[in-house]
């Protein structure tokens, strides 16, 4: 078992080449005694978007969390079983944690910028990649572009960042995880704090990122799966009901569980 | 129902009286004490008093050497605490990831800012009058102050930082930042006021103390600037209790009430600094 600590010691083969961005086998995860996932095993594509979904307190967040370790910061957090992120284990794979996560990028449920401008916030992750001024604003550009957030923004960079609407926020949020060009992206309901109009402007914005990254979103919202996903997985109760494409989930899953859910949003496990 | 409306109602007043009569006792107390520190020391004060050095043990003259004096301490004791409450707060913050430490640490910082303040004096007198043979000396003092208010100064920035949510260390660790780029550019902007406002408060209150300085950095009478580090020095508080001890004459007692005056208003002018700073750092953070 994994906990906060960083095992550097592991002669562990990778579980697979990088076709897959991600890997897991046998995960469970805890928070000190409570297992709250157990026994996941999953294989998800270096492209396309696929979407956690399930009841609250399912452990999808905690998935997620992991694939960046970003869940070491949490006190008592642990986990057992192997992930591979990228082709690499994700503990004895990446000794220096930021090397993960400049590759595995994530934006959080409440958009959060920080204090300065815009161009700070961009700026913040960029400066362990030691680019040139002029690259710099180049890629901040191109990032805000992507993130559909240039041509607001592009005439008040120097304003602080915190005067931007929630949307725009959670938008700048994005860009700046794109702006470190990340392999893997990570969202934690990136639309659940933010009004219907940005929502759908992020998740526009998640469908043409997921031709070329790899994108894992955890969502609660059963339409918003349908629309954006390519792959759909159904956790409850801290297990895997049912995975597969969105074709299969959303018009043949197998599962009566999967089934209730999807269509009523509901599930009694 | 009509009695239970009335009782009620009555209840909602006289707790409100209760409320009431409670501010107007600690406006009332305050109003009394600085209204008689204003109009009887209000007399004193003059140029000359202000910027002359003391003469026939301060029965005239000014208290320049006494403000200079306080204000070299306490700022030298800000120099030394800056980065002691600083380390220890940002130590607690990012590196103890050990509760019961993190805990008995934060206990003992408590515990200490309740020591009485004549417990310093005694410990500067025994270590480092007696035991380091430092003599009586303004830089000693300035440790010793700056002990004092190290408690009150690393509470304020810990706390600060502890209010700082969670989220926003977790999006810095996100962008790939190490825990030194995530205190640099996340924990210092949003939490620096709180070292500022609990240094000036601490400062505020050291400026104002005897008991800690009088028996190691402090001389009544007949000191000017020091030229070396292990110098006493004269500062307000030992001048007022010096000039209380000749109440007797009324040039004294009018002196002492003026350097009264004087502390109070340099007390004030640190407490309002920390209130500015505080208002100014906080939107800044945020901004």
């Amino acid at each position: 078992m994994f906990g906060g600590k960083l095992s550097l010691v592991s002669n562990k083969p990778s579980l697979g080449a990088e076709v897959y961005a991600i890997r897991m086998e046998g995960f469970s995860a805890y928070y000190g005694e409570n297992c709250i996932v157990s026994d996941i095993t999953l294989n998800l594509p270096n492209k396309g978007v696929t979407s956690l979904v399930g009841p609250s307190g399912t452990g999808k967040s905690t998935i997620l969390r992991w694939l960046n370790r970003i869940n070491e910061e949490t006190e008592h957090a642990s986990f057992s079983g192997d992930i591979d992120v990228l082709g690499r284990d994700v503990m004895s794979g990446y000794p220096d944690v930021t090397e993960l996560r400049r590759r595995v990028g994530m934006v959080f449920q409440q958009p959060c910028v920080f204090p300065g401008s815009i161009y700070d916030n961009m700026l913040i992750g960029l400066r362990s990649r030691k680019l040139s001024k002029a690259d710099a604003k180049s890629v901040i550009a191109e990032s805000l572009k992507s993130a559909s957030l240039w041509d607001e923004v592009s005439h008040r960079l120097s304003e602080p960042a915190a005067a931007l609407s929630l949307g725009q926020q959670q938008r700048l949020c994005l860009a700046r995880a794109l702006v470190l060009e990340p392999e893997v992206l990570l969202l934690d309901e990136p639309t659940a704090s933010i009004d219907p109009v940005s929502s759908r402007a992020i998740e526009d914005l998640v469908i043409s990122l997921g031709r070329r990254m790899a994108i894992v979103m955890v969502t609660h919202n059963i339409g918003q799966a349908k629309r954006i996903s390519d792959h759909v997985i159904f956790l409850c109760d801290g297990k895997i009901v049912e995975q597969g494409s969105r074709a299969h989930m959303f018009s043949m899953c197998s599962s009566e569980k999967t089934r209730t859910y999807i269509t009523e949003e509901f599930c009694d496990c | 129902m009509f009695d239970e409306f009335n009782i009620r109602h009555a209840q909602e007043r006289g707790f409100a009286l209760l409320l009431r009569a409670s501010l107007f006792t600690c406006g009332a107390i305050l109003f009394f004490l600085l209204g008689s520190i204003v109009v009887k020391g209000i007399g004193a004060l003059s140029l000359e008093f202000l910027f002359m050095p003391a003469k026939d043990f301060g029965r005239s003259g000014g208290i320049f050497y006494q403000i200079f004096g306080s204000l070299m301490m306490v700022t030298a004791a800000a120099a030394i605490v800056l980065p002691l409450a600083l380390g220890t707060a940002l130590f607690q913050i990012s590196y103890n990831s050990r509760p019961e430490v993190k805990y008995l640490l934060e206990q003992s910082l408590y515990a200490l800012n309740a020591i009485p303040s004549i417990t310093y004096g005694i410990f500067g007198l025994i270590v480092f009058v007696n035991v380091l043979n430092t003599g009586i000396s303004w830089f000693v003092g300035s440790i010793i102050l700056a002990i004092m208010i190290l408690p009150t100064a690393t509470l304020s920035t810990y706390q600060a930082m502890s209010a700082i949510p969670k989220i926003y260390h977790e999006n810095a660790a996100a962008l790939g930042l190490n825990k030194s780029q995530i205190i640099r550019r996340v924990t210092l902007p949003q939490s620096f006021h709180g070292l500022v406002t609990g240094l000036l408060i601490g400062l505020a209150r050291a400026i104002g103390e005897t008991a800690p300085i009088m028996f190691i950095a402090t001389a009544f009478s007949g000191v000017t600037v020091p030229q070396s580090l292990v110098e006493p020095v004269s500062t307000l508080p030992t001048h007022i209790l010096e000039l209380a001890q000749q109440s007797t004459d009324p040039q004294a007692l009018q002196n002492a009430w003026g350097a009264s005056l004087v502390l109070v208003i340099l007390v004030a002018g640190f407490s309002g600094l920390a209130l500015f700073f505080r208002s100014r750092l906080i939107s800044a953070g945020h901004k």
